[in-house]
Order: C-alpha cells, then sequence, then structure tokens
C-alpha cells in the first residue's frame, strides 16, 4: 500500500508540473469525498495561502488519478483565525457538514487543544499542526492526530545536533520565550542535557520583552559554546539582531521560525547568517518526491504563491486521510480513524508515518537546515534528516 | 563584568528614554484633555507600520524621508482624530472617553492586520550596526534613541517654557475654564496637543523599529512601562518624566543580573506599586503638583 501512495505522490506530482493537474476531461466520479481545511484566515495570511494551495493540490493530483474509492476529492476550507473562540467556530463550521469526512490544519498549539474535543464527540479524525507536547501528554483522544514531529522531537533534536554533530558537548545555552512553546522546549533540553553530562545555561524572555541585551550578555558570559534559540517567528529579527550586536557568534539551532522566508526577509542577512533551524521540510532538500511536489505548486499556483513546510505538511495531510479513506473502504469518521491508526510507514513529505507509542504523533524525523548568505539573500540550506525513522 | 554592566546601564538609558516619551506623551493629552489615552500603544504600533510598512515597502522612500513622511501622517491623524474623537467627547463622563480611546486601539489593531499583514516588520540598513566603546559594544539603535529622546524632550521643553502657545497649553492642562476666559482658545490647543503627541508616538514608532520590529504588540509594554515612568517620575512635568524612565530602564536592567531576566518587568511593576504605596507624587513630582494645585486654586478663587 505505501509503494502505491509513494508512486502517487511522486508520478502525480510529475504529471501537475507538466499541466496534467487537472480533472480527466470526461472523467465521472461517483459523488465526492469532502475534507476539511481548518485555516487561519488573514490574521496568518502566510499559512493560509500555503495550506490552501497544498491541499487543493493534492486534492487535484488524487483526481486526476480517479479519486478516492471512485470520488471527487473536495476541500473545504474554514477559517480559524488566531484566537481560540475564532478555532471553534471555525471547527464547528466544518463539522456541521456531515460530508466531511476528516479535517486537517490548523497551526496554533492552543487552537487545536480548543477544538480537539469536538472533534472526539463528532468522531471526525483531525489531523493538527499543532507541535505543543500538551496535545499529547493532555488529550485522550482516538481521533487526535498529528503528522508532524512535536515541539519535543524537534527541540530535542536541535540540542543533540549541536551537542553531538558540531561536538559543542560541554557547555550548551538555551534562550527560550517564557511560554508554553519556550518552555516545553527548556524542559525536553534540560532533560537531554542531564542525560548527556552537559552544562546548560537557560535565559528566558517574555513575549512581550522589547530588550533582550541582558540575556544574550549573560548567555555570552557564561562561555556557552552553542545556544538552542526556541523563539516565536516574531522575535527572530530582535534576537538575532541582539545576538549579532552583541557578538554572541557561537552556532545556534532555533525552530521551523529561523527557516521561514518571511521571517528571514526581516533580518538583514548577517545577523541570521550561519543559523541553523530544525524544520519539517527543508526546501532545498535533494528529493525527487519534494522537487516534484515544488514543482507542480508553482506550475498550478504560479510562481509566486507562497509555499513554506507548512503548504507541504497539509499536503501529505490530505495525501494520509484519503490513503485512510481508501484502506477504510469508507468515509464513515470511526472506520478513517482505525485506518489512520493503523498507517504503516506512509510516505509524506516530511517523513515516514507510523503511530509512535499508543496515541497523536506519527512522525519523529525533522531535517535540519542552515540559514546561508547566497547572493546577499539568506537562504536554507538543506543540512541533514534527523531522528529515528519508525 | 565592567563591560556588561556599562552596556546593560547604556541599554537601560535608551530603554528609560522611550518610557520617559511614552510618559511625556500620556501627559500631555492628560493636561489637555483630561484623559488618558489607552489607544496609545496602537498609536506608536501605527506610526512603526506606516514608516516600515508604507513608506519603506511600498513607496520605497528613503529612510530619513520615510521617517518625516511617517510622522507627518500620524500628526495629521492626530488632529482627525482631536476633531472626531477627544474634542467632541470632552465634556462627556470621563469613562466613554476612555472607552472611545480603546475601541480606537482596537480598530487600528485589526486594521493594521488587514493593510499590513500579520508578519513582523523590520527596516533594512536603519539604525543598525554597532558602537565599541571602553570595551563595550552598543547597538547604534541604542544610541540614535538616546539622541532623539534628548532632542525630542528639548523641543518641548523649550515650547511650552519659551513660547506664547506653549504656554497656552500649560494653561489649558491646569484649568479650561479660566484658559478660556482669558481668550485662549481651548479647542485649539487640544488639536496641537494631539498633533504633537501623535506624532511622538510615530518617533518612537520609528527609533524602535530596529529593535523591537514593527508588529501588532510593539508597544504593549512600553506604554505599560511609560505609564510605570510617569507614576515613578511623579505625572505632569517632562523632568518627571525623565526621571522615572531612566531610573525603571535601568533599574529594570540591572535586576537581570541577580534575577532571571524573565523577572524584568515583574520588578518594574513592583516598583511602581511601591511608589503610588509609598511616594504617590513619584521621585520629581512633589514640588509640581503644589504649584499646579496653587495655580489651579487660584484660577478656581478668579
Amino acid at each position: 500500500m505505501k509503494k502505491k501512495w509513494a508512486a502517487i505522490i511522486l508520478t502525480a506530482s510529475m504529471l501537475m508540473s507538466t499541466g496534467f493537474g487537472v480533472r480527466a476531461e470526461g472523467q465521472e466520479f461517483d459523488g465526492q469525498i469532502k475534507i476539511g481545511l481548518l485555516t487561519t484566515g488573514t490574521a496568518i495570511a502566510t499559512y493560509t495561502e500555503t495550506v490552501t494551495y497544498g491541499a487543493e493540490l493534492a486534492a487535484q493530483q488524487l483526481n486526476a488519478d480517479g479519486g478516492v474509492l471512485g470520488k471527487e476529492v473536495v476541500i473545504v476550507t474554514s477559517d480559524g483565525s488566531n484566537t481560540a473562540d475564532e478555532t471553534i467556530n471555525g471547527a464547528n463550521r466544518l463539522l456541521e457538514d456531515k460530508e466531511i469526512a476528516a479535517v486537517c490544519g490548523y497551526p496554533l498549539s492552543t487552537g487545536c487543544l480548543a477544538i480537539e474535543s469536538l472533534f472526539k464527540a463528532a468522531e471526525k479524525p483531525l489531523v493538527i499542526s499543532g507541535t505543543s507536547v500538551r496535545l499529547k501528554d493532555e488529550t485522550d483522544n482516538e481521533y487526535l492526530f498529528r503528522g508532524r514531529a512535536s515541539d519535543a522531537i524537534q527541540a530535542r533534536n536541535a540540542a543533540a545536533f549541536l551537542a553531538e554533530e558540531l561536538g559543542m558537548d560541554e557547555v550548551m545555552g538555551i534562550l527560550y520565550e517564557n511560554n508554553d512553546f519556550g518552555q516545553g522546549a527548556l524542559q525536553v533540553v534540560e532533560e537531554y542535557c542531564e542525560e548527556k553530562g552537559i552544562k546548560l545555561v537557560a535565559e528566558g524572555f517574555n513575549s512581550t520583552d522589547t530588550d533582550i541585551t541582558t540575556q544574550v550578555l549573560k548567555l555570552k558570559d557564561s562561555g556557552c559554546q552553542s545556544v538552542v534559540t526556541w523563539i516565536a517567528a516574531s522575535a527572530v529579527p530582535t534576537v538575532s539582531s541582539n545576538m549579532y550586536n552583541q557578538g554572541l557568534t557561537v552556532p545556534k539551532c532555533g525552530p521551523v521560525a529561523v527557516t521561514l522566508e518571511e521571517n528571514l526577509t526581516n533580518c538583514e542577512p548577517e545577523w541570521i547568517d550561519g543559523w541553523y533551524g530544525v524544520t519539517d521540510i527543508c526546501m532545498t532538500k535533494d528529493d525527487e518526491a519534494l522537487t516534484a511536489f515544488i514543482d507542480a505548486y508553482y506550475e498550478a499556483f504560479g510562481d509566486d504563491a507562497y509555499l513554506s513546510n507548512e503548504g507541504a505538511n497539509i499536503y501529505s495531510h490530505v495525501l494520509w486521510i484519503c490513503d485512510a479513506i481508501e484502506r477504510a473502504g469508507s468515509t464513515d469518521g470511526p472506520a478513517i480513524k482505525d485506518a489512520m491508526r493503523e498507517t504503516d510507514n506512509f510516505p509524506g513529505l516530511n517523513g515516514t508515518y507510523k503511530l509512535i507509542g499508543d496515541m497523536v504523533d506519527y512522525v519523529s524525523t525533522i531535517d535540519i537546515a542552515q540559514d546561508t548568505i547566497v547572493d546577499g539573500e539568506v537562504t536554507n540550506v538543506f543540512i541533514k534528516t534527523v531522528g529515528e525513522e519508525q | 563584568m565592567q563591560n556588561v554592566l556599562f552596556q546593560l546601564i547604556v541599554s537601560g538609558i535608551a530603554m528609560g528614554f522611550v518610557y520617559a516619551l511614552v510618559a511625556v506623551e500620556y501627559t500631555l493629552i492628560w493636561n489637555a484633555c483630561g484623559l488618558l489615552n489607552f489607544s496609545h500603544e496602537k498609536i506608536i504600533m501605527l506610526g512603526g507600520y506606516v514608516f516600515v510598512g508604507t513608506c519603506i515597502n511600498v513607496f520605497h522612500m528613503p529612510n530619513l524621508l520615510s521617517a518625516l513622511s511617517a510622522i507627518l501622517i500620524l500628526g495629521l491623524f492626530g488632529v482627525l482624530i482631536a476633531v472626531t474623537i477627544f474634542i467632541p467627547l470632552r465634556n462627556q463622563s470621563r469613562l466613554i472617553a476612555v472607552v472611545a480611546t480603546v475601541m480606537l486601539g482596537q480598530i487600528l489593531n485589526e486594521a493594521a492586520v488587514l493593510v499590513w499583514g500579520p508578519v513582523a516588520l523590520m527596516p533594512k540598513n536603519f539604525l543598525s550596526g554597532v558602537f565599541t566603546f571602553m570595551g563595550a559594544t552598543i547597538a547604534k539603535s541604542y544610541v540614535y534613541i538616546i539622541l532623539v529622546s534628548i532632542i525630542i524632550i528639548a523641543v518641548l521643553q523649550f515650547i511650552f517654557k519659551k513660547t506664547k502657545f506653549g504656554k497656552a497649553m500649560t494653561c489649558v492642562s491646569i484649568h479650561k475654564t479660566a484658559s478660556s476666559l482669558m481668550g485662549i482658545n481651548v479647542k485649539a490647543s487640544m488639536v496641537v496637543t494631539l498633533l504633537i503627541s501623535f506624532m511622538i508616538c510615530a518617533v518612537i514608532g520609528i527609533i524602535t523599529a530596529p529593535v523591537f520590529t514593527v508588529k501588532q504588540q510593539m508597544a504593549t509594554m512600553i506604554a505599560l512601562k511609560g505609564f510605570c515612568a510617569g507614576v515613578i517620575g511623579g505625572f505632569g512635568s517632562l523632568p518627571a518624566a525623565i526621571a522615572g524612565g531612566l531610573t525603571l530602564g535601568i533599574v529594570e536592567n540591572l535586576t537581570g543580573l541577580i534575577l532571571p531576566a524573565v523577572f524584568k518587568d515583574a520588578v518594574a511593576f513592583a516598583l511602581m506599586i511601591l511608589f503610588m504605596m509609598f511616594s504617590p507624587k513619584g521621585l520629581v513630582g512633589v514640588k509640581e503638583s503644589i504649584k499646579s494645585r496653587r495655580i489651579k486654586k487660584a484660577g478656581e478663587a478668579g
């Protein structure tokens, strides 16, 4: 089965790239299969754009290949904005449509936590993009699926990369945002350093802080050999400029935010040059399926279309859901849920999918990318894929 | 350690001046209109967005011209807000006017996302780079913040002390009715106050853009800290605002050397509470307030 889906991803992407991305003329479908897509609307417009295109591309390719169970795959989008109440409204709008088989999307963990019980009650699978460890630790929901590496996996691998790959294994620093996201990473990195006998120097800052000179100087003064910088997108320019200005030149590894184009364009190239970041998919990776996807994406939506790892993730998630529907032979929620739980090495663009532990997580690998100045602009250079394959 | 201390004091002074400017801006509107402007932080944000999001990114204007344009645009916006919100509501309950400023802030916040998008903006090649002084590395942006703040405060001091219009504004702040009876145009005074106030907000948004980046929450904390600076220094005078701002900026920065740096906000607010409890007139506010009270009493008697 996994070979079939790997073949679909590759061949359909190639077909798309050569202009075969629409339903074959005269092709008849026996009804529709609706997949819900919960976006952040204009609140995070770049996310909405790339995931909408990613989901649409997956649907187009599946339909060009005859659909799923002979039915046309249709993406139904709902705006969940970036606040919990709007996310609940957005999720309810999707759940009101009884024809929707499963829902994917939504990157904010607080919103995912707010809606997961709705899907459990409705018995509809929800494939989230939120990465907080709380989504695993604080939920008991068989209908909840995460098709990307959690913060715990990402933070541990960031620390492991600095210590084991770069050999910075005596004193490590961590600069974290003092919120759920940063505290989660701090806990994981603390555990890792304790396990490996590495001295850890931790400095936090509040999300509303406008000046982090104190923290950067303390890290510099501590003699740390490397720094895990666990920061949100909005903090990337502030933190990178401050570290650059204060001369904190040791290797740094951050979350996906430090690899995203929209954040890098807000930084002077020299601030961020050389930073490492963990990301679901490094878009410059030499990978046949990824290259085919990227070509198909721009072919379908134009060269100006915004593409990030989130778009590739959602593309994989729609294909994953449809794979489960086909294996279940049904669009019934519990049947799809069971099929998804039995997923055995489904080939997503961001890794192979298989249940980790007993619930929620299905992907354990991430890419390490390095921000590098090329022709005066910062671009991501693929370093390696890390994490344990299932 | 000496270098670290020096760097922290310099960045503390820079942040202190930012807080002082915010406190000055609060004070101006409080004096002229008798209400606190709770849309304040969003006006600063707007200044940053107009500067980077529109003047630089859309019209590709040079940095200096962009800054001047943003200051002018915000000044005109201040006039508009004075005419449409502050003047019509000046005789209403203070609560209504305060709610109006809160709502104005919310509207600006949502409008900013729609117009400039959710991604933080950063001006390129603007106040960037570092100075090395006595072995310490000082970000140029901090030095510029200090210089610009000193210039603004000096200009304001000149306006209030030496110009006829500035003296009229001071009179309005002390007693509106008496000022009106003396032939001072109170409405015009409020319009000019809002013009100056919004231009100061624009300057704060511009000079802090390289440090904070331009985003919806860029001024949330400095607006609160500016209020703290006003309380610590003593509301009502420029020297008080500067004293409060500098005290706050330096103390909170140095706190980070002793306590985990995440507690520096808590220290700032604790300091404000202590001043409210034990020295409600602030560091230099006592003399000013007594003087103001005497003038006010004289006005009421007259």
